[in-house]
């Protein structure tokens, strides 16, 4: 080999060597093993992906991973959403509804949200789910509970014409003995043990907004009959005051268990 | 021929000033046995990943700050400020746990070819050594990343150490350099990590390299050539002489291309899963974490989470001293006799069930089922088909089960904590008066509820579990799986009945 092609040689080499360790860290930075930016970005709640990451984190458990089908009233229902003032979302969010089960997440609570977090958050679960489901369930009442004012006897009947049919006062059919149990038969909402654990408030959101995603109709209905079939017509304030009159009476009755029975207490 | 020559005088020079280049050729070309093949790589191999930590150690001591306020700072400094300066941590730390692996795979080599035996004890007691200071080095290094793992980790070993009978304040002292983990702490383990440790083991590898040198590379074990004290060294060294090749090239060619397999693969893990931690910053207050080992010491921490607490103080005062003394006096209990594995079936039971051990108590501590999930209750929600086709009480049920944080501990639908059996057939196994009294009562692991739970909300939880019969699972005990009957008797209007004639429009509007 010649003197000269070995030189040619070496400093293609180390050309080629220079051109790969210049390049080298800028694929590196690439790689998928490398540290994400600390401090993390900063995600505002109000964004889509930094409401769904909070509402995962700290809402989900109860009112469902997509804002439904929890156990807890769903969020994902524009009416509602629209419904109740920005403020006093915020505050429930931040401080909870005392004597029930919603906590607060921010304020005090361990590992609490910073006011302005839950302010957008606000924002972010309206933008998310602000128009989210049917339009006009609620017949414009207004979302708040108005404390005493309802008539207990007319809202026994209203519930005897409209609710009793899928909301029958003794136990469904059970599910293993029953092969095709009647699906919109959803369970007592008279007994005295629900009745203690839920507020009047829960009681008129419920029939005012409905619960789509169980299959329960808000104040527009349809609903249906002692006879089996659709009753016409809609709710207005009244009629869900004196619904709410009249469950609400029933929390004071006495459970009528077996233990009820014998003279137990 | 003539360049050859002269680096061969200054060879020869250097030889005659200071012998080293005699032993470094003895090193060699020393002969080695024919047999020794692939089985004897895992001991270079964890030399080379030694390198890598020396090399790496080293470029990270230049910019790693060893005080408590600027530690943490200062890894985060290294992974997002200096150019691949994550890639240096990243190697760091996947070459430790890569070293102990490959230390514990030549430990188990040596240990099933019996090659601890005569002549070579002492090779197997500077080893025995070799692994504790490594495995001291990993611990520390795992303390220099000064997060919550690191905090509640010293936590936990000064608690230990706390339980030594008379000396036990004075040693947690020692250990923590004062009452409490501070500043002072991280100084005392940066010492340990990057001075004291690795000076020792240094001295070590010396040792264990000499005595390997001394006492040759062993052969493989053949059945029906058992050591014998008389015969060994004579027998070994005609073979040798007779069949054997030289280290390097021939056996060397092995190490290095195993070696560099490994840190391709070590380069390869690097890039992909990037430095270990640092997690979290440690925060007193904070009950939602869920700090942990490193993998390499996930058994470790099984076996203090599981033990029984009548028995901690001692198993762990006493467990650790006894296993590290029979570890070093392994090749005197069992100097001579047959090397070859099939020949000792008890060795190789042991080692099965050691290696079994660590592993089911690795996966243990990975799953780490005896912590609860502290956010289980609002971050995990209950599975769709529980919540469908179920009455506003068992709803209710379902929330209260969210809001007492049962899930913490109790898995459904597979997510939960995994403290207490998962609830899933719950109905199947406890009838609704037994649920009653399990959640008033406790019982087993689990708190009393009784006094945290009114009964309406009692109540609804045990209507919502009774619904929970595993997908139609049958009943396992009698009673369970029926309704309380008649629960709910409450006087409603009768439907058919008219209304009256202020309300006739009701129905129909």
């Amino acid at each position: 080999m010649s003197r000269m092609t070995r030189i040619t040689r070496t400093i293609a080499a180390s050309a080629l060597l220079t051109v790969l360790a210049g390049t080298a860290p800028s694929g590196c930075d690439r790689l998928p093993g490398k540290p994400p930016p600390y401090p993390p970005p900063v995600v505002l709640a109000s964004t889509p992906a930094g409401f769904q990451a909070t509402w995962t984190d700290r809402c989900s458990g109860c009112h469902g991973a997509d804002g439904a089908l929890g156990a807890g009233l769903p969020m994902r229902n524009g009416e509602y959403l629209r419904a109740v003032p920005e403020d006093t979302m915020f505050s429930i969010i931040r401080d909870g509804i005392p004597s029930s089960r919603m906590p607060g997440f921010g304020g005090d609570a361990i590992g609490g949200l910073d006011d302005e977090v839950i302010r957008s958050f606000v924002q972010g679960m309206r933008s998310a789910w602000g128009d989210a489901g049917a339009k006009g369930v609620s017949q414009g009442i207004p979302w708040k509970v108005d404390a005493g004012d309802g008539d207990p006897t007319r809202g026994a009947r209203l519930f005897a014409a409209k609710c009793a049919s899928c909301h029958p006062s003794d136990e469904p059919a059970d599910r293993a003995v029953d092969p095709d149990p009647d699906p919109l038969v959803a369970g007592s909402v008279t007994d005295p043990f629900y009745l203690r654990l839920v507020s009047d408030q829960h009681l008129h959101s419920n029939i005012v907004f409905g619960r789509a995603d169980l299959g329960m109709p808000g104040a527009t209905g349809p609903f249906r009959g002692p006879d089996g079939r659709t009753v016409e017509g809609t709710l207005d304030a009244g009629d869900v005051a004196d619904l709410v009159a009249y469950l609400g009476a029933g929390r004071s009755s006495l459970p009528s268990g077996p233990e009820v029975k014998d003279g137990a207490p | 021929m003539k360049q050859e020559g002269n680096v061969r005088k200054s060879l020869d020079w250097v030889d005659d000033r200071t012998g080293l280049v005699s032993v470094a050729e003895h090193a060699m070309f020393h002969k080695v046995p024919r047999s020794a093949k692939w089985w004897y790589v895992f001991g270079s191999a964890t030399l080379m990943f030694f390198m890598v930590q020396l090399v790496t150690g080293i470029l990270l001591t230049t910019i790693y700050v060893p005080s408590a306020a600027e530690a943490y700072q200062s890894l985060i400094y290294i992974d997002q400020r200096i150019p691949m300066g994550w890639m240096i941590r990243a190697l760091h730390g996947w070459s430790s746990n890569a070293m102990c692996v490959m230390m514990l795979i030549h430990m188990t080599q040596v240990f099933l070819h019996g090659t601890y035996k005569f002549p070579r004890e002492l090779t197997w007691v500077a080893g025995v050594f070799l692994c504790l200071t490594t495995l001291g080095l990993a611990f520390t290094g795992q303390i220099m990343r000064w997060d919550a793992n690191a905090y509640w980790g010293l936590g936990i070993g000064a608690a230990i150490v706390d339980r030594v009978p008379f000396a036990g304040n004075w040693l947690r002292s020692v250990v923590l350099g004062g009452p409490d983990i501070s500043g002072a702490t991280l100084s005392r383990f940066f010492a340990l990590h990057v001075f004291i440790l690795p000076g020792t083991l240094i001295g070590l590898i010396g040792v264990h390299l000499i005595l390997v040198l001394k006492g040759g590379i062993s052969e493989m074990p053949k059945v029906g050539q058992p050591i014998e004290r008389e015969t060994y060294r004579e027998d070994y060294e005609k073979r040798v002489k007779k069949t054997g090749v030289p280290f390097f090239p021939d056996a060397a060619r092995r190490d290095m291309v195993f070696c560099g397999a490994a840190l391709i693969a070590l380069i390869g893990i690097a890039s992909w899963y990037g430095p270990i931690g640092p997690g979290p910053l440690p925060d007193p207050q904070s009950i939602e974490v869920a700090p942990r080992p490193d993998t390499l010491f996930l058994w470790l921490f099984a076996v203090l989470a599981l033990l029984p607490p009548q028995t901690e103080t001692f198993l762990i005062l006493v467990g650790p001293p006894v296993a590290i003394a029979l570890l070093a006096a392994l090749p005197f209990l069992s100097p001579t006799g047959e090397r070859a594995p099939s020949r000792r079936p008890l060795s190789v039971i042991i080692l099965c069930i050691i290696v079994t051990a660590l592993l089911v108590l690795t996966w243990l501590g990975i799953g780490s089922p005896w912590s609860p999930v502290m956010k289980a209750w609002t971050s995990i929600p209950t599975p769709v088909e529980y919540v469908r086709h179920r009455s506003p009480l068992e709803l209710q049920g379902a929330i209260q089960l969210q809001y007492a944080q049962c899930r913490n501990c109790h898995s459904i639908g597979g997510e939960g904590g995994k403290r207490g059996p998962a609830l899933d057939d719950v109905a199947t196994r406890l009838s609704w008066d037994q649920l009653v009294r399990q959640i008033q009562q406790g019982g087993g692991n689990m708190p009393a509820y009784g006094k945290n739970l009114s009964s309406a909300e009692t109540q609804a939880l045990v209507a919502f579990l009774s619904t929970l019969d595993g997908g139609d699972l049958p009943a396992t005990i009698p009673g369970a799986m029926e309704m309380q009957p008649g629960r709910d008797e409450s006087p409603t209007v009768d439907p058919t009945a008219p209304l009256d004639e202020a309300d006739a429009s009701v129905a129909s509007r």
